[in-house]
């Protein structure tokens, strides 16, 4: 049954835990979205639950979780949205070689290494609700997904966003968050229409349509709420709704296509017209909701279904060290590879590796896709979100250490970098 | 002089000539360098087979290789129980296992967790040995008794059933119990 007091009563102890763990980790010059992941965590079976279980089981009775994940979901749909908003191909422009190339590989190396690590772990942590091959594929997604917004983040706030590393890490990242997406969806579909070769031809084929309506139309029609929004200039409410109507209406269709709200979310966002200003004026309406209130839920539901205690004894620990070891060795080490390869000096190459690695709240949306669909089960699910921990909140201190201490000061010591607007190009998460 | 297969004139290699202008788009060594931009094509193929083509050949061998593993037979979900006491009805340890029950499991790998949904809201740790669930652990209803749970799942069956029985350590005789698939696991955070 619905209860309001209990609903608002959680929103606001997970609100201000958010906060204040956010504060405790930007304090740590940490982004300030690593500590709400951590804050999550805290707020789940894995410390209130231990430290204080009446506490935690009044605070989060199981029959109240469903209208937490319902506003953590809507949540997520606005922030996908804003992730493919800020996806802009004027991101190749620059460094555009260099970073297709280091792309492809930072994808299909950490890719082999999920798929390769998959044939151990499958046997041992999976069942056979779920084939070997969905579930390598999932596993070789996860690991070669980066955090294309907490990544923006990171440039932002370390000035690195106009250098050449910045350039190309961001371009990486993006072309990186399309292609990871895409095969989630794959994976999704494979593991949705495994009823028959008939469903699966019409899911295809109602993705296809689905894709070519939003190419074809509904940007026609976006593109001319762009030319409203120049012509007025300002964000009319009637603007802002249709382009809400039409996130949620996108979200309705991939999901009832089989291939997750979400997608619809994202793809929406991809297919805006980016003219700065309208991406400005979109995101400043949106972003404070989704990201300060809503985002915070996603977390600490996040966290209630991430029980360390699931990971106990020798055996699970190794296999959480090993899935660490796999995801870093992957991303850092094919990034860096490519990068070398491409010419730039190794400390160039192993920031973009380290920068790379971030896999952030990106990794978790979709890890809980994953559980979500039952492709890994809880124990997994919480390995791989201390991996998403692990290599997101090794980030700053790493870059720190190559990079930004020992070359900024030395090459680009008169540019102060980016200028406020380019702080303001990225508002996403904080 | 190009090998046959480079030769964008010899018909037939329209896809090489594709894939390297493709590849003249992405920038090798010397990227950053001005005058090292004519980079010799057969090293741009070489580079790129290296670092992307090897591994994804590597992956697609990967799925093949697995394509054939088994993973443990899949338990988790919820089932529904009912639990008939044995005729000893002094026996106070399964007071609080009368009738149906919801018995949550949770799996991951051959590594289970039970979690029972009536009166002695027990939680069990087990193991699943090819269709025998073994578990065990101590009510959360204040007993002290230690319980002992086994089963066999039946896959074939549709829905999925399984039977066997629940031993306490208070208690001379066991009591029986069936129990029937109801739906894998609700994960939105129970079912840890």
């Amino acid at each position: 049954m619905f209860n309001l007091p209990l609903l608002l009563l959680q929103v606001a102890v997970i609100l201000a835990v958010a906060r204040a763990v956010g504060w405790i980790f930007r304090k740590m010059h940490q982004p300030q979205v690593v500590g709400e992941m951590v804050a999550g965590i805290l707020l789940g079976p894995s410390l209130l639950g231990l430290a204080a279980p009446g506490a935690f089981n009044f605070l989060f009775p199981p029959q109240s979780l469903g209208f937490l994940n319902a506003l953590s979901q809507i949540g997520l749909v606005l922030f996908m949205f804003l992730v493919g908003l800020e996806l802009d191909a004027r991101f190749l422009k620059s460094q555009r070689r260099v970073a297709l190339f280091t792309s492809h590989v930072s994808i299909v190396f950490p890719f082999m290494l999920g798929t390769l690590l998959a044939l151990y772990l499958y046997p041992r942590l999976a069942n056979n609700s779920v084939t070997f091959i969905q579930f390598a594929l999932f596993i070789g997604t996860a690991m070669s997904i980066t955090a294309f917004p907490v990544l923006a983040r990171i440039l932002t706030e370390r000035k690195l966003l106009r250098t050449t590393l910045g350039a190309v890490t961001i371009a990486c990242a993006a072309v990186d968050d399309v292609t990871g997406w895409i095969i989630l969806a794959i994976v999704v579909l494979l593991i949705r229409t495994s009823g028959g070769f008939i469903s699966t031809l019409v899911t295809i084929g109602g993705v296809a349509l689905y894709i070519l309506v939003m190419w074809v139309l509904v940007r026609r029609l976006l593109y001319r709420l762009e030319t409203k929004f120049e012509q007025r200039g300002a964000l009319s409410q009637d603007t802002l709704a249709i382009i809400l109507l039409l996130v949620l209406a996108s979200s309705l269709v991939t999901e009832r296509l089989g291939i997750h709200a979400l997608f619809g979310a994202f793809l929406m966002g991809v297919i805006m017209p980016k003219h700065p200003s309208f991406v400005h004026a979109l995101t400043e309406k949106l972003n404070d909701v989704a990201v300060v209130l809503l985002l915070p839920i996603f977390f600490a539901f996040n966290g209630l279904r991430t029980s360390i205690g699931l990971v106990s004894g020798a055996a699970n620990w190794f296999y959480t060290a090993l899935i660490i070891f796999v995801a870093i060795l992957g991303k850092f080490g094919g990034s860096t590879m490519a990068a070398r390869v491409s010419g730039m000096s190794w400390r160039e190459a192993s920031s973009i590796g380290v920068l790379m690695n971030t896999r952030g709240l990106m990794e978790l949306v979709l890890l809980n896709i994953g559980l979500d669909i039952g492709v890994i089960s809880p124990a997994l699910f919480t390995m791989m979100v201390l991996m998403a921990l692990v290599t997101t909140f090794m980030t700053s201190p790493v870059l720190e250490w190559i990079y930004y201490s020992r070359v900024i000061p030395k090459q680009y010591p008169a540019k102060e970098a980016e200028t406020e607007s380019d702080a303001a190009s990225f508002t996403i998460v904080e | 002089m190009s090998p046959f297969w480079y030769n964008p004139g010899v018909r037939g290699n329209v896809c090489t000539t594709l894939f390297v202008k493709y590849l003249s788009t992405i920038d090798f060594p010397g990227a950053f360098s001005p005058g090292l931009h004519e980079i010799d094509s057969m090293k741009i193929i070489g580079q790129y087979i290296l670092l992307v083509g090897v591994p994804l050949l590597c992956m697609l061998g990967v799925l093949w290789v697995g394509a054939d593993l088994q993973a443990p037979q899949s338990v988790n979900g919820v089932w529904a129980i009912v639990i008939t006491s044995p005729g000893d009805a002094s026996c106070e340890s399964f007071n609080a296992w009368q009738g149906d029950a919801q018995l949550v499991i949770s799996q991951s790998g051959n590594a289970l967790t039970l979690q029972f949904n009536n009166a002695s809201f027990a939680h069990l740790d087990g193991w699943l040995d090819g269709l025998e669930i073994t578990a065990q652990g101590d009510t959360a209803s204040g007993s002290a008794a230690s319980i002992r749970f086994q089963a066999t799942v039946d896959p074939g069956s549709t829905p999925e059933k399984m039977n066997g029985m629940l031993i306490s350590s208070q208690c001379p005789e066991a009591a029986a119990l069936d129990g029937t698939r109801q739906e894998t696991p609700q994960t939105a955070g129970g079912t840890h």
